[in-house]
C-alpha cells in the first residue's frame, strides 16, 4: 500500500512539474473550455434536475445526510491536519469524529458543533500545497469539474488512504454512491447561487475558473487573509490620470 | 540622563506609528459596521428590485471609489484605451455591479454582521467579519478591503466572500473576454450592456 502511495505521489509531482505558466495558469484553455461545455450539459440535463429533486427531501434528513458524509470524511481530514502539522485543528477533527460518531449516532447529527468544535476540511491537495508542491495547470475535468494535477492527484491519494476504502466489505458501487450523494447534496445547496453567477457572468468559464482558483488558495491558507499577498494597488491610485 | 531621555524619545517614536494605526483600524471597523448595517437595511426595507438597486447605487457611489475599481478590473489594459471608452466602462461597471450584487445579496436580508479584527499595511486595510444566520445556516466569513484616500477618508475597494475577492473575479472574467476578442474594448462594453439589459428585462 505504501509503495502505491509513493507511486501516486511521484506521478503527482511529475505532472505538476511539466506545467507551462500562463496568465491564469490555463495553458489548456481550449480543451478545458470544451470540457466545461460538456459539463454544463451534464449539469443541465442530469445533475441539476436531480439536485432540484433532492430538495424535496425534508431539510432535517438532508442535514443528517450532510453530517454523515462529513463525518465519514473526518479521518482523511485528520490525516491531512497531521501532515500539515496543525495540532489544534487535528485535535478538533479527532474530537468531532469521536463525539459525532457516538453521541451523534454514527455521524447523523453534529453535537460537536454545539460544543464549539467547528468543522473544517483538509485534503491531500492542500497538504501538497503546504509542502510546496506546485499546483500545475488549471484542468477542467469531466464530472469532477475544476481541478489541477496537484488537486486531482491529492483526491486520489485521499481516496487511497481513506479507511473506508480498506473495509472488508468495500464495494465500488458503495464508493460511487457516496461520491454521487455528496455531489448531489453539494449541487443542491449551490443551486440559486450558481444560477445567479451564470446569469451575471460576462464569461462563465473564466468566472468559474477565478472562483475555483481563489477559493482553493483560501482553503490552503485555512481562510486566513494575508495582507502581504494582496495585489499592489498603487499603480491604480493616480485616479485623475485618465 | 541624556541616554535615558534619548531612549524614551526613541521608544515614543517607535510607538507612534502603532498608535496611528490603532486609530485607523478602529475607524476602519466602524466604516465596515456602518456599511454592512446600511446594506442590510436596504435589503430588508426595499422590497422592489428597482428600489433596492437605486439605494445600492447611491451607497456604492458614496462609500466605494469606483474609479479605482474600474481601473483595477481592467488591469494593464486600462492604459491602452481612450478616456471616453474608460468613462463608458466605468459607468457600465457601476451599473453592472449594482445589478449583480443587489441580486446575489438578495437572500441575506435578515442577518447579522459581526465585525472582527482589522489589519493594515500602507494604504490597505482588511477588516474581517462574519455573517450569522438566524435560521441556523453555517455562518459566512466576509473580508472587506478598504483603501485610505489622500484626504484621510476610507473607501471600499473589494469584498471577499468564501475566499473569493469579487473585484478579482470580475478582473479575471474581463481579461478573458478581452483576450478572446483580440483586446477590443467594445466587445467587453457590449457584454456588459447585454448583461445589464438582460437583468433588467428579467427583473
Amino acid at each position: 500500500m505504501f509503495r502505491q502511495k509513493l507511486l501516486l505521489l511521484a506521478v503527482a509531482v511529475a505532472l505538476t512539474g511539466c506545467a507551462a505558466p500562463s496568465q491564469h495558469n490555463d495553458p489548456f484553455e481550449r480543451s478545458n473550455r470544451f470540457m466545461f461545455k460538456v459539463n454544463v450539459q451534464f449539469d443541465n440535463y442530469l445533475l441539476k434536475p436531480v439536485a432540484k429533486g433532492y430538495l424535496y427531501v425534508p431539510s432535517p434528513v438532508r442535514q443528517s445526510v450532510r453530517n454523515f458524509l462529513d463525518n465519514l470524511a473526518s479521518p482523511v481530514t485528520l490525516a491531512n491536519d497531521i501532515f500539515q502539522l496543525q495540532g489544534q485543528r487535528a485535535s478538533t477533527t479527532a474530537l468531532r469524529f469521536g463525539i459525532n460518531s457516538t453521541v451523534g449516532l454514527f455521524g447523523l447529527f453534529d453535537p460537536a458543533k454545539r460544543l464549539g468544535l467547528e468543522k473544517h476540511d483538509e485534503d491531500f491537495g492542500q497538504t501538497m500545497a503546504v509542502w510546496g508542491v506546485p499546483e500545475g495547470p488549471y484542468l477542467f475535468t469531466p464530472v469532477y469539474g475544476p481541478s489541477s494535477p496537484r488537486e486531482f492527484s491529492g483526491w486520489i491519494i485521499d481516496w487511497a488512504f481513506d479507511p473506508m476504502t480498506h473495509q472488508d466489505d468495500w464495494h465500488l458501487e458503495n464508493a460511487i454512491g457516496r461520491y454521487a450523494i455528496d455531489g448531489i447534496d453539494a449541487r443542491a445547496s449551490a443551486l440559486t447561487v450558481l444560477d445567479e453567477i451564470e446569469r451575471s457572468s460576462v464569461d462563465f468559464y473564466a468566472t468559474v475558473r477565478s472562483l475555483y482558483q481563489q477559493n482553493r488558495a483560501s482553503e490552503i491558507a485555512n481562510g486566513v487573509t494575508n495582507i502581504d499577498d494582496l495585489p499592489d494597488l498603487d499603480e491604480f491610485d493616480d485616479l485623475d490620470d485618465f | 540622563m541624556r541616554a535615558i531621555i534619548a531612549f524614551f524619545a526613541l521608544w515614543a517614536l517607535m510607538l507612534t506609528p502603532g498608535v496611528a494605526q490603532e486609530v485607523d483600524l478602529a475607524k476602519a471597523k466602524s466604516f465596515v459596521e456602518v456599511l454592512a448595517d446600511d446594506a442590510i437595511s436596504i435589503l430588508s426595507t426595499e422590497k422592489t428590485r428597482a428600489g433596492r438597486e437605486a439605494k445600492f447605487a447611491a451607497l456604492l457611489d458614496e462609500r466605494a471609489n469606483m474609479r479605482r475599481i474600474a481601473r483595477f478590473t481592467l488591469g494593464q489594459f486600462g492604459r491602452q484605451i481612450s478616456k471616453e471608452d474608460f468613462a463608458t466602462f466605468e459607468t457600465l461597471l457601476s451599473e453592472f455591479i449594482v445589478k449583480v450584487y443587489a441580486n446575489r445579496l438578495g437572500e441575506y436580508s435578515d442577518e447579522k454582521v459581526m465585525v472582527g479584527k482589522a489589519q493594515a499595511k500602507k494604504k490597505n486595510v482588511i477588516v474581517d467579519s462574519r455573517i450569522e444566520f438566524a435560521n441556523g445556516r453555517d455562518p459566512i466569513d466576509i473580508d472587506w478591503w478598504l483603501r485610505l484616500e489622500e484626504d484621510g477618508s476610507l473607501t471600499l475597494f473589494d469584498v471577499r466572500v468564501l475566499g473569493v475577492w469579487m473585484a478579482q473575479e470580475q478582473r479575471d472574467a474581463f481579461a478573458s473576454v478581452l483576450k478572446n476578442n483580440k483586446g477590443d474594448i467594445n466587445a467587453l462594453l457590449e457584454h456588459l450592456r447585454k448583461q445589464i439589459s438582460a437583468d433588467t428585462a428579467e427583473g
